[in-house]
């Protein structure tokens, strides 16, 4: 089920909340696991089973790791629910990528497995293995009640596309927490945001993507209006997502963490990353980098570190070897910024933003395809490559067309509109007519959204796919 | 103010999400939506079953496999059949033109008057299977004596004079089919043709701008247009073609107007798949959903004949058709005693040697560029 589509919206979320807010708080986590596996078994049924292992397994092996704490022990167990949530998500994600690829080594015919990706696992599994090393570290304690941890886990706003959410961050929350008219309306207000962002910019983006490449003319100019769209479009779709997310948290009393920041005003890929997809890349940081050494090692070792981990990070997008690349291209700027690029970034006013957003254009193209010929292909019209003309009258038509809503996203992928409403917020007028503006506002977005979900077709998330 | 403005915001979205879900709930099911001209979505059936006796996971398999088609059919249902759907389709056109000023909603735009369709991609598969099928019927159907004529009917964005517009690459397409078919001599309809040829919400021409096209074809098939009394008639409605009824657009609709003559007046057409006579044109159609369709009683008939009661030029035609053959096969009678029309996709290549004996007829494939690139249904 998608958050973005009618059933969710008029159907699901209307029927979750009525029973969620009615039944005492003792029952509100039944509730939402109940509606999670709900959610979860309306696209994928059968792998409804598979998820409940991995929790089960969680769970046991939490409470071993923290019963056994003293002695070696706690170690085996870690050892083991880690593996067992390696070998799931390698088997589903990762098997067929092997055996392609020892097909290609060894000249032989290995037959592939041909799993369907359960959706979400890779959401789900990092969770669950943080969980596990966060009991195991001590910070923090197994959680003894079978509900409450499967209600983490498959917890439906982000159980997936995310945030990933840490345990240790929502574990008070699952014993504890506080529904007010102000989170629930703030939980409101983010939701609705977030899917403006979704289906009034993303989708739309999403078409002229699918129009550029229908085209069997491109120019020179569709192929740069590409790629922005492109990375416009993979931005809205995420954050438009975790809005969503942690939006539906407010509501249910949750405070996720947030996943974006504005990563386009970056002035350095180092700090793009710490504005893009914030959950994965500390969970990198917190479970990968930093047990490797992260950069309290010998240089040489602190490169290997670097490598190792936007090997993983590239991996962990997609099992094939553009998402590999995508992941060391970003390994390599971040070593150069490392080691000397970064301070001359900090001089560089301008020139910095246009390095890093050209450079996340390019990683987007290769992102985007997994034929790497074809990524080739498209950076290279970027360029002219193949003797393209550098405008033609179809791109013409689809600039025109979509100047407006190319407009709109950049502005709206800079803090400037959030700037601007809060500086009217703080006067007292503005207090004052924000109270009724800002409520039918709300309302507005919810109806031109549902306007557009009725006249379209299905409309999935991109990250599904992990 | 914090809290007002929080109750409030509470109380519009909710109010909102809630009452759409009720009043979608308790409003009846439609079986099909009049502007767009199709079915709707009904609630779909859901049946499950496990059989203890089998494999317990090709049981699950197959219940999963029941519940995915229900949720997907059920995902449908609730776009179909959701409250004041016509009017959020409105919404989203009004949207997408004021606000975002995109040039098209999904692929249709307005353009003086006249209602477009984007159809800028060329479709070589199906070009590929409907030469293909068109070969087909030559080599296995026709006889040596047959005279083959060609003719392909440009869409109406053809003659779209907006240089900024998405256009097919015609002049591709025409040289991917007529190398195929190089077996019939061509008939270029092209210059005889005019925007103001088609109608303005509808993808088919006017049969009563068509008159000087039908004359061409007859003569360019070595005939002689023998009718007289040419008079151009209104039916006296306006209609919305299909681009309109799929679409929003403030527009009076078409006039529906139709050609008689004195040849017609002395004809009749013949269903020979269900052996019927049918009015030459159908004035109860007008009110239907498809009121093109009064031309020759509908398009969607395998094969008819239209015959003049008394033979006179001693020729006869068989026209493998579109629905574009509807309007122009009354005005074709001007030059023959007796033609046949084929629709292809209505009829078996087997089925139509029950009924079309093919000895030395004029044979003319007279097919729109909308058929052979965008659909692929031939038999």
């Amino acid at each position: 089920m998608l958050f973005s589509s009618i059933p969710f919206l008029f159907y699901f979320l209307p029927i979750v909340i009525s029973v969620y807010f009615v039944v005492p708080f003792r029952f509100k986590n039944f509730v939402l696991l109940i509606s999670s596996l709900i959610f979860y078994g309306w696209g994928e049924p059968l792998y409804l089973i598979f998820m409940l292992i991995s929790i089960t397994q969680g769970y046991v092996f939490g409470l071993l790791i923290e019963k056994y704490k003293h002695s070696k022990w706690s170690k085996v167990f870690l050892t083991a629910s880690v593996l067992f949530s390696l070998i799931m998500l390698g088997v589903f994600k990762y098997a067929d990528f092997f055996i392609e690829n020892f097909n290609v080594l060894t000249g032989m015919s290995v037959v592939t497995l041909k799993l369907v990706l359960p959706i979400g696992i890779s959401f789900y599994t990092f969770q669950i293995l943080s969980y596990a090393v966060d009991v195991y570290r001590g910070d923090a304690s197994a959680q003894k009640n079978y509900i409450n941890l499967a209600a983490y886990i498959s917890m439906f706003p982000q159980l997936i596309a995310g945030p990933i959410v840490r345990y240790r961050d929502v574990a008070e929350q699952l014993d504890k927490r506080t529904h007010s008219f102000e989170k629930t309306s703030d939980g409101i207000r983010r939701f609705t945001v977030g899917l403006a962002k979704k289906i009034l910019i993303a989708n739309i983006l999403g078409e002229l993507v699918d129009a550029f490449k229908a085209s069997e003319e491109k120019s020179v100019l569709f192929f740069w209006i590409y790629g922005i769209a492109y990375m416009l479009h993979v931005y809205f779709d995420f954050s438009g997502y975790s809005d969503m997310a942690i939006g539906l948290g407010k509501i249910f009393g949750f405070d996720f963490m947030e996943n974006f920041n504005y990563p386009f005003i970056s002035a350095s890929i180092t700090e793009f990353w710490r504005r893009w997809h914030m959950s994965l890349g500390s969970w990198f940081r917190d479970y990968l980098y930093i047990p490797l050494g992260g950069n309290r090692v010998s240089k040489l070792r602190f490169l290997f570190n670097i490598f190792v981990v936007w090997m993983a990070t590239g991996f962990w997008h997609g099992a094939a070897w553009n998402f590999i690349l995508w992941g060391l291209f970003f390994a390599v700027f971040l070593i150069i910024e490392k080691l000397f690029l970064l301070k001359f970034l900090k001089k560089a006013n301008f020139f910095n933003h246009i390095y890093v957003l050209f450079l996340t254009l390019v990683s987007f193209i290769l992102f985007d395809n997994t034929s790497l010929k074809s990524a080739v292909y498209y950076i290279g019209g970027l360029f002219g490559a193949g003797n393209i003309d550098f405008v033609n009258s179809e791109t013409l038509y689809y600039l025109l067309s979509y100047a407006v809503l190319l407009f709109v996203a950049v502005i709206g992928c800079t803090p400037l509109p959030k700037l601007c409403y809060s500086k009217v917020g703080k006067t007292s007028v503005g207090k004052n007519v924000y109270c009724i503006i800002e409520p039918l506002l709300i309302l507005g977005i919810l109806v031109i959204c549902t306007a557009f979900l009725i006249d379209g077709s299905f409309n999935p998330f991109l990250y599904f796919r992990f | 103010m914090n809290k007002f403005k929080s109750i409030f915001t509470i109380a519009l979205a909710f109010l909102f999400i809630f009452g759409f879900t009720f009043a979608s709930v308790i409003t009846p099911d439609k079986e099909i939506s009049v502007t767009e001209n199709s079915k709707l979505q009904q609630f779909p059936d859901l049946s499950l079953s496990f059989d203890f006796s089998k494999n317990i996971f090709s049981e699950l398999k197959n219940n999963s496999n029941s519940i995915k088609g229900f949720t997907e059919s059920f995902e449908k249902y609730t776009q179909h059949q959701f409250v004041l759907r016509d009017d959020f389709r409105k919404l989203k056109s009004d949207f997408v033109f004021d606000v975002y000023m995109q040039k098209d909603n999904n692929g249709y735009f307005m353009k003086n008057g006249y209602i477009f369709k984007n159809n800028n991609l060329l479709n070589l598969k199906n070009i590929e299977a409907n030469t293909d099928r068109i070969e087909f019927y030559y080599n296995n159907l026709l006889s040596e004596n047959n005279k083959v004529y060609l003719s392909i009917i440009p869409d109406k964005n053809y003659y779209l004079a907006d240089k900024t517009a998405l256009r097919l690459n015609y002049d591709r397409f025409y040289d991917i089919v007529l190398s195929k078919l190089d077996f019939a001599k061509y008939i270029d309809l092209s210059d005889k043709l005019t925007l103001d040829s088609y109608y303005l919400t509808d993808t088919h021409w006017r049969q009563e701008k068509i008159i000087n096209v039908a004359d061409f074809l007859i003569s360019e098939m070595g005939a002689e247009s023998t009718e007289d009394n040419v008079e151009i008639l209104s039916t006296n409605k306006r209609f919305n073609g299909i681009y309109a009824r799929q679409n929003f657009f403030e527009t009076d609709g078409d006039e529906m107007l139709y050609v008689t003559n004195s040849v017609l007046k002395d004809a009749f057409l013949f269903d020979n798949t269900e052996n019927v006579q049918m009015p030459i044109y159908n004035f109860d159609k007008i009110d239907s959903s498809e009121p093109y369709d009064m031309f020759m009683s509908s398009a969607k008939v395998g094969l008819v004949t239209l015959e003049r009661r008394e033979a006179t030029t001693g020729k006869e035609l068989i026209v493998f058709r579109d629905s574009f053959g509807s309007s122009i096969g009354p005005l074709l009678l001007s030059g023959y005693d007796k033609i046949t029309f084929i629709d292809t996709r209505q009829i078996l290549p087997a089925a139509i040697k029950n009924h079309v004996e093919f000895t030395n007829q004029d044979v003319l494939f007279l097919y729109s560029t909308t058929v052979l690139n965008d659909t692929n249904e031939f038999n």
